[in-house]
């Protein structure tokens, strides 16, 4: 046999340059690093966005300020919570919050800038301590180490309640430490021209917002442990917190962009989802005396044609024409974004104080906390109000008029629906209601069970599928039993 | 960028054996330094059996067989190997909201997507079998091929669970899966004086598989409101949608709620596979003189299509053509569920009025809404004339009387026609473009038909 080998034929090639591949591999316009005085800012936007965002949207839904008629709102409204409505705001937290605070807690070491640490700890406890009330277990002490841990496991709640104590704590110990440099107009909670402005005047607000959270969270023990989280809640407000409206923090956004809430009514989700829920109109109409409103009724929304107060039954899948629309309260550019309020604080002062029997300090703090709200609301204080409902005595303050007045306070603010969870009989199943009394949204779809708690994001439950609890809205968080 | 050496060899026997080598070393410069170098090659045989065999045959003109493997390496973009900062925006699902800077104060964020400093380069290799057959005087001719390509190391972007601080990473995932086999078939069916008839059917069966996925857990792609799932999970076919199913018994039956409506699976299920069975071009060629008339029919068979848009106009605002059974009275197929029973009891008969409930989906019609994703999965099986394109040849002699070197006129029409059980207005259609989120038809447009004429003239 004779072989033929036609063609053979044999190419090199090869292409060359000068550049180190390492340097063309470094991108020149993104950084792998930043400074804490950017990252800082970027937190505290994010952190006010978690709290005041999607998932104050849903608990408002659930406290029937607001009543979902379409998309995602009506699921929450009907109790068959969509998979992923807890996603965007648990993601907010863990990836644009959390992981930065870090970020923020390891420079402010290494460059001895100990004010920016002590911020942003107290930063990471609003937001474990916010997430808890929303979620019980979380990630914490396996989250946010990605190289290593995967899957990060789930820490139990209650120590994560401890936990929150110890990072507010230690924040107010770093605030009043020595600090290489503080924040300045670059603290978007606290905001001060210069560093030294800083230092004298939101410094100490700081330390009261870390009081004032610690006095909320120790309240948030009321069912598990009514005398102890009464004494505590009281300490933390005797350490030192707000003194009146002026100490609260009031987030904007600049002069061009707004918090939250007014971008969402702006949009076809705020205005065709959701809409201000009759029952809260009927709580507000009348309130002082026949033909007399709340004088907070016409900043929390705003009347339809004519003048009316029309809202939309709770459940119902459409809203009726002419009915009103969100108030300039939270629906204006240059409406600031609550955190914790000095109104808020001063109803954990009579709530903790009436509980361990202080029955006249409950009382001065409830009528502070009444007179405070219509100053931060509607820019005065209404005397008829005040006679009417702003002037206890230590014979006639009682929960119930704590519980529903904060709630009228803490409109849209997700912290009501924890307040209402508290309020709760011990040991009541699911269909009982809190104070304010609310009746089950005759769309529901949980045979008249009130939802307890969020469920966790379905990123979480199918990509952390070996760590995550298996639950439903019906189950509850530590505190509420 | 990247740095290559490349080598190649042909060797070719007595004019019916070829066989090509290549092989080829890269370095790339969007790879962690350590992984930078990478190698790859192929080799392909192919044997011209009539040339091999000296068949000289009226019946058997041509045949070839061929067989190849072929390595391609493939590398990460440019700065994937680490993480970026962003200029911060904050914004919530369903508004926007803050970006920065804020009145001069500006803010970062690192990136929730995390880059990845142990990358490597990706690989996919195939294997192909082929043969190209010739038959009675060339009039018939059969291609055919199969192929079976196996991806590992691919490098794409997966969720993590944001509990890690990010959303999403860049890694080495798994192994991914094609194969398939494809038939060409031409055949001249007619030539008779001055008429001529020939065709090309093509058949196509493709199947793509997810062997294997890093920590074996899917990769999932929320859609609206996760009520749907694009999900890969190792040892299925890519791409299946997963959602909101109706809750059966073991026998498959649709379970009702006492009140008479469907009721929905707590489970997120498979509802849908987006790939199809199979597919078919059909194309004919009729000449006759200067006249020429083409088509070319185009048939899909399977491929389930999520009709979101019946969902949204339905729920959303009462325009679906399903709207129109409103305040009708139905039965809907199932057995009446029995809690702790067997569920194979009772089968319903129970009337339920198809109001604003119904249609909303709230109280007892739960699932009867949008929110039951398995209601508006379709066959997207289809039959359309594609083309079609009849022209006429102007004689030579005319056209150079006329100055022209050639010239040519024609009328075309294309999707003409389409044959479908689907209910929405196109199921070609898909969200996001062509490759995007294949089966979901979401508010996007049809296929155009268009109709035009043609004039071809050189000078």
């Amino acid at each position: 046999m004779k072989n033929k080998i036609i063609s053979l034929v044999l190419l090199l090639f090869i292409l060359n340059s000068c550049d180190s591949f390492d340097e063309i591999n470094t991108n020149p316009n993104q950084a792998t690093d930043a400074s804490i005085q950017v990252i800082f800012p970027a937190v505290t936007a994010a952190l006010t966005y978690g709290l005041n965002g999607e998932s104050a949207q849903f608990t408002s839904i659930l406290m029937q300020y607001l009543t979902g008629v379409l998309g995602d709102q009506q699921q929450v409204n009907n109790y068959a919570f969509i998979a992923d409505m807890s996603d965007a705001t648990w993601n907010r937290f863990y990836t644009n919050c959390l992981l930065n605070i870090n970020t923020i807690k390891r420079k402010s070491v290494e460059e001895g800038a100990t004010h920016y640490g002590g911020a942003a700890k107290i930063m990471e406890a609003i937001v474990i301590g916010y997430s808890v009330t929303l979620w019980n277990d979380i990630p914490y002490s396996e989250a946010l180490q990605l190289d290593n841990i995967s899957q990060p496991s789930f820490d139990d709640a209650a120590g994560l309640y401890e936990r929150v104590q110890q990072l507010l704590t230690e924040g107010i110990a770093d605030l009043n430490s020595e600090s290489t440099t503080s924040p300045s107009t670059n603290d978007l909670i606290y905001r001060a021209n210069n560093e030294t402005l800083w230092r004298q005047n939101s410094r100490p607000r700081w330390i009261m917002l870390a009081n004032a959270m610690k006095a909320r969270f120790h309240n948030h023990l009321s069912k598990v442990d009514p005398a102890g989280s009464a004494t505590s809640a009281l300490a933390a407000i005797d350490a030192g917190t707000y003194l009146s409206n002026a100490d609260q923090p009031n987030v904007i956004f600049g002069s061009e962009f707004a918090g939250p809430w007014f971008p969402f009514f702006q949009t076809t989700f705020g205005e065709n989802n959701v809409a201000i829920s009759q029952r809260f109109i009927d709580l507000l109409r009348d309130r002082v005396d026949g033909g007399i409103d709340d004088p907070r009724l016409p900043f929390f929304v705003t009347p339809g044609t004519g003048g009316l107060y029309l809202g939309t039954p709770n459940g119902s899948a459409s809203r009726p024409q002419g009915s009103v629309i969100p108030g300039p309260y939270l629906n204006r550019r240059e409406s600031p974004t609550p955190i914790l309020n000095f109104s808020e604080l001063k109803f954990i002062e009579a709530e903790a104080a009436l509980r361990s029997g202080q029955n006249e300090r409950a009382a001065n703090a409830f009528n502070a906390a009444i007179a405070a709200s219509l100053q931060r609301i509607t820019g005065s204080v209404s005397a008829a109000y005040i006679e009417k409902f702003g002037n206890e005595t230590s014979n006639t303050i009682s929960i119930d008029k704590i519980m529903e007045e904060k709630h009228i306070d803490l409109f849209l603010q997700a912290e009501a629906w924890t307040d209402w969870r508290r309020s709760t009989p011990l040991g009541s199943p699911n269909t009982v209601t809190g104070i304010p009394s609310l009746v089950p949204s005759p769309s529901n779809t949980t045979q008249g069970a009130f939802p307890r708690r969020f469920i966790y994001p379905n990123r979480e439950v199918v990509n952390n599928s070996a760590n995550v609890p298996n639950v439903t809205n019906q189950d509850r968080v530590f505190w509420d039993r | 960028m990247t740095q290559a050496v490349f080598s190649r060899a042909s060797l070719g026997y007595i004019n019916s054996i070829f066989l090509e080598l290549s092989v080829r070393n890269e370095w790339a410069s969007t790879l962690p330094a350590n992984n930078r170098s990478f190698t790859y090659g192929s080799a392909g045989l192919s044997v011209v059996l009539t040339d091999l065999l000296k068949v000289d045959s009226k019946v058997l003109n041509f045949a070839k067989i061929r067989g190849s493997y072929a390595g391609a390496g493939n590398i990460p973009p440019a700065y994937r190997t680490e993480t970026f900062y962003n200029i911060a925006t904050t914004s919530t699902r369903y508004a926007p909201g803050v970006r920065f800077p804020l009145d001069g104060v500006g803010g970062v964020l690192l990136s929730p997507a995390a880059g990845n400093s142990n990358l490597r380069a990706e690989f996919t290799n195939t294997i192909e079998l082929g043969t190209d057959i010739r038959l009675f005087d060339n009039k018939l001719g059969i291609d055919f091929t199969y192929y079976n390509a196996i991806s590992r190391d691919q490098i794409v972007s997966v969720p993590v669970p944001a509990s890690t601080g990010f959303t999403s990473q860049l890694i080495n995932a798994g192994e991914i899966q094609n194969r398939g086999i494809e038939i060409v078939l031409t055949g001249d069916v007619i030539e008779r004086g001055d008429f001529k008839w020939d065709m090309l059917l093509n058949f196509t069966r493709n199947r793509n598989y997810v062997n294997s996925l890093p920590n074996d857990e899917p990769i999932v792609d929320n859609l609206f409101g996760a009520r749907i799932q694009r999900r890969l999970v190792p040892g299925e076919q890519f791409g299946l949608f997963y959602g909101n199913a109706f809750l059966r018994n073991d026998n498959g039956d649709v379970l009702v709620n006492p009140q008479g409506f469907p009721i929905m699976d707590p489970v997120q299920r498979m509802i849908g596979n987006p790939n199809p069975d199979y597919l078919i071009g059909w194309r004919n060629n009729f000449t006759y003189k200067n006249l020429s008339l083409s088509m070319l029919w185009d048939i899909r068979k399977g491929g389930d299509i999520i009709n979101v848009t019946a969902y949204w106009m339905g729920n959303g605002s009462g325009v679906a053509e399903h709207t129109l059974d409103r305040n009708k009275v139905a039965v809907f197929r199932g057995i009446i569920e029995n809690p702790g029973g067997d569920n194979h009891g009772q089968v319903n008969d129970i009337p339920v009025p198809l109001n604003q409930a119904a249609f909303q989906g709230s109280g007892s019609a739960l699932s009867f809404g949008r929110e039951l994703a398995e209601r508006w999965v379709q066959d997207g099986s289809w039959i359309r004339l594609r083309d079609v394109t009849l022209s006429y040849q102007v004689p030579a002699k005319i056209a150079s009387r006329m100055g022209m070197s050639r010239a040519s006129a024609g009328l075309y029409a294309r999707n003409l026609l389409l044959f479908t059980n689907y209910g929405g207005i196109d199921p070609e259609t898909n969200l996001n473009g062509p490759n995007g989120a294949v089966g979901l038809d979401a508010f996007t447009t049809p296929n155009m038909r268009s109709y035009g004429v043609t004039l071809n003239v050189s000078f």
